[in-house]
């Protein structure tokens, strides 16, 4: 069930009116529960068992290191929730990579041994779901939030349905203590959820769903396009990527905002950075503080020699690549992106950075150069492999003239871009204007949109590209 | 003060109510008006069905158009059609073949319809095919694919709809046939994915339409080694035309109401109807007498009896469609069966 498919309207529509008429906290939380599951399993029955697995694994766990009286019994159990998370990410997502990649490597020093494969289905949403709980277990570890002791809101917290299969990765201590006041219908701000809700399909189906309808092509075959289509193919990836992922993280929040509680922001017009570490600030915001404050802090952070900070920098974008999927492209593009943030550091430290600083153009620059950097990498993202990334590299500057794909997607870019300026820059001034307007014309308005969001929608589904991560 | 909050409280749960009753109903009323806005844009530029109907959107190009099942995309070739009229019966009349495979029942309507509203003043006669049974049918493969979404349109949905609700089967069993036609026929309602269409048409007008005489879409698998083992199972062939002279024309009635509204909308245009029934070798539906519309005119080809030719083996690919040899000689028969009730008509 996506959120996008025509299913999940009249089963939100159904959870929202029993959500909101049911009496007692509680009974509304277990159903709101028994609703994630019933939308988690749509996908397939048999993934529910492993989401109530890992829920009831990590929920005892939580509890064991609260009540270990010793920093090497609480240690173990953090190791148990690690094991048991991390395994599971391994034998569904990894195993198959990591074994052929561990073929290949031998097969590289003459040695020759078969590798073993696992047929197995990847879970919608593991990647999200594994990272949560093992943000809450080592936030108990750290004592930096109490344990939880009611099952029924562990498993809410991590089976919540709008965050579930593509995040946004919520923290235990910004969402359980939402689940101990009950929330008021009347604190509902319906018309900005409503609109954030509008603008997320629009970005996902409207813009996302069609560039890919144009650049799908290039990607799969990039040798049979010139120069520009290559180009147009590599912007067009990054800002159908940038519309998927957040057009989905805005339906999540506006969902969740429609049932009374609230996630946090997970993109903040990202492409508007002026150097690679504001964007990783702005960027998937959920997973790239999960990875600051688990990963790079576990690791030393900022508090070691500069090079191991550097290290560290690498090694978690490294792992963030991995994240996303089992595959080469990923692994290399989290390590362009870590040592894109190691160098913006090193650079950073240097007096020639004050100096630059201090150039008029300097944003202008910054913001070009990170952009550029940023669509590169996601080319290389994009691609099924490393060979059709060069595939694709080796065709810059050859049959610029050649247009496979039609060339006024760059107008429809610019013009995207000059939306997001303006949404960015007036979001005061149109949030304002929501809550002014009377209702019948908002509700006019909101039908009209949707109508016309309809007419551009391409009847092709396509799922977002998070849930394959 | 709790008697206080409850009674804001109510007070503000009947606001609540009110806004999102009139929220709803402007909602819908926004998405309806520009709904039908964006339809008339569409409809401009790319009208439902425009690329099956767009090569007879060519002023002054055709007075017979042929439309039918696979059964007519494969069996009729206008070349045939043509020539026969013109060196037997002295007549030169430009013909177009509009089959599309399984197209039958609301869907042949939506087309039958769509052909009378084409400026096409040469049009005198529109033979159609209805060997087939004319139940609505939407296989799963099909879902959601752009031929089956066009066609429906409110009316075509209230015949599918009054179609299978009137079956002698479970509630279930109908809802759930009709579902994935409700789905389709939300999608063409609300213009999802029209825009993609509008911005083609858009692109293209100015452009002439392709001369084309018959539509590129449908797609038979004409293989020799197919037709050929067909031609040497000859006793299933033999035996099929014993059991379609002893039983012939039997087909269920119910949905053959509607071929006969066809011929009143195309009177009103001033264009001749002619019902073709195929020389298939299993039973047509189509009646011989369709209750209420007595004289419809019918060009049979489903009885071995009268036209033993057609059910040469050679002639026949498989069981519905027919060889090259078996088209021409359908078409040149055809084109003999139009001359005759054009003589008559000009007789009257």
């Amino acid at each position: 069930m996506l959120f996008s498919e025509p299913i999940f309207f009249p089963f939100f529509l159904l959870c929202f009116a029993v959500r909101w008429s049911l009496r007692g906290f509680g009974t509304q939380k277990t159903f709101l529960w028994a609703a994630s599951y019933v939308f988690y399993g749509a996908w397939d029955v048999r993934f529910l068992a492993l989401l109530a697995g890992s829920t009831v694994v990590d929920f005892i766990v939580g509890k064991n290191i609260e009540a270990a009286t010793t920093v090497a019994r609480r240690r173990a159990w953090l190791v148990v929730c690690l094991c048991s998370n991390l395994g599971l990410l391994t034998a569904f997502k990894y195993f198959n990579f990591f074994t052929s990649s561990t073929v290949a490597l031998l097969g590289a020093f003459g040695l020759s041994v078969p590798a073993p494969t696992l047929e197995v289905v990847l879970p919608v949403g593991l990647s999200f779901f594994t990272f949560q709980s093992i943000s809450y277990v080592i936030d108990v570890y750290r004592k930096n939030i109490a344990v939880v002791r009611n099952f029924r809101d562990y498993a809410l917290f991590v089976a919540f349905f709008p965050q579930l299969v593509a995040g946004p990765i919520m923290r235990a201590v910004d969402f359980i203590p939402q689940l101990a006041v009950p929330p008021r219908l009347r604190d509902v701000d319906f018309r900005r959820h409503l609109a954030v809700f509008c603008l997320g399909y629009f970005k996902k189906v409207c813009i996302a769903d069609n560039i890919a309808l144009a650049i799908d092509p290039v990607f799969a075959a990039p040798l049979k396009y010139g120069s520009t289509d290559v180009l147009l193919a590599a912007t067009g990836y990054s800002v159908q990527i940038y519309c998927d992922f957040s057009g989905y993280s805005d339906m999540a929040i506006a969902t969740a905002g429609l049932l009374g509680f609230r996630l946090s922001k997970n993109f903040d017009a990202p492409y508007f950075s002026v150097n690679i570490q504001e964007f990783w600030r702005r960027w998937h915001i959920s997973l790239s503080t999960w990875l600051r404050d688990y990963l790079y802090i576990s690791m030393g952070g900022g508090r070691v020699s500069e090079p191991k900070v550097y290290r560290n920098l690498i090694v978690t974008m490294l792992l963030g690549g991995l994240w996303h999927g089992a595959n080469m492209t990923f692994v290399i593009w989290g390590l362009l992106h870590g040592v894109a943030l190691a160098a913006t550091r090193a650079f950073g430290k240097t007096r020639a950075a004050a100096a630059w600083a201090r150039v008029p153009a300097s944003r202008f620059i910054g913001w070009v150069l990170t952009f550029a950097w940023v669509v590169f990498c996601f080319a290389l993202f994009r691609c099924e492999s490393i060979q059709i990334f060069f595939d694709m590299l080796g065709r810059i500057g050859e049959d610029a003239r050649r247009t496979g794909v039609d060339p006024r997607w760059w107008l429809v870019i610019v013009a995207l871009g000059l939306a997001q300026f303006a949404f960015h820059r007036y979001r005061e001034v149109l949030r304002g204007l929501t809550q002014r307007a009377p209702v019948p014309l908002y509700g006019l308005a909101l039908g009209a949109a949707a109508a016309l969001a309809l007419f551009i929608t391409p009847l092709a589904k396509r799922p977002f590209i998070y849930f394959q991560f | 003060v709790t008697g206080d909050l409850d009674r804001d409280s109510r007070a503000w749960l009947r606001r609540f109510w009110l806004e999102l009753l009139l929220g709803s109903l402007t909602f819908a009323l926004g998405l309806a008006v520009a709904a039908w806005g964006l339809r008339a844009l569409a409809e401009r530029y790319a009208p439902l069905g425009r690329d099956r109907l767009s090569p007879l959107m060519r002023p002054n190009d055709y007075e017979v158009v042929v439309i039918g099942s696979s059964m007519t995309g494969v069996g009729f070739r206008h070349e045939h059609f043509e020539a026969q009229l013109h060196d037997e019966h002295g007549r030169t009349l430009r013909s177009y073949g509009l089959g599309m495979g399984a197209l039958r029942g609301p869907e042949l309507d939506f087309y039958v319809r769509r052909v009378l509203e084409l400026p096409m003043p040469k049009l005198r006669w529109l033979l159609i095919d209805v060997t087939v049974d004319q139940d609505p049918e939407l296989e799963e493969k099909n879902w959601f694919a752009t031929r089956e979404i066009e066609w429906q349109t409110p009316r075509q949905f209230a015949l599918v709809a009054s179609h299978v609700m009137g079956e002698e089967k479970p509630l279930e069993k109908r809802l759930t046939t009709l579902w994935p036609f409700a789905r389709h026929f939300g999608i063409n309602a609300l213009n999802i994915g029209r825009g993609h269409a509008a911005l083609e048409g858009f692109d293209r007008m100015g452009e002439p339409e392709p001369e084309r005489r018959q539509p590129p879409d449908w797609r038979l698998d004409r293989k020799a080694s197919k037709a050929k083992k067909y031609r040497e199972n000859v006793k299933a062939h033999e035996s099929a035309v014993r059991r379609l002279i002893a039983s012939r024309r039997r087909g269920s009635t119910r949905s053959n109401a509607l071929p006969a509204t066809w011929r009143d909308a195309a009177a009103e245009r001033g264009v001749e109807v002619a019902y073709v029934v195929g020389p298939t070798t299993f039973n047509a539906a189509f009646p011989a007498e369709v209750p209420g519309k007595p004289d419809l005119r019918v060009f049979d080809f489903n009885d071995p009896r009268e036209v033993p030719h057609l059910y040469e083996i050679t002639y026949h690919y498989d069981t519905v469609h027919l060889t090259e040899p078996g088209a021409e000689s359908f078409s040149r028969d055809l084109a003999d069966a139009l001359d005759e009730a054009m003589n008559e008509l000009e007789r009257r």
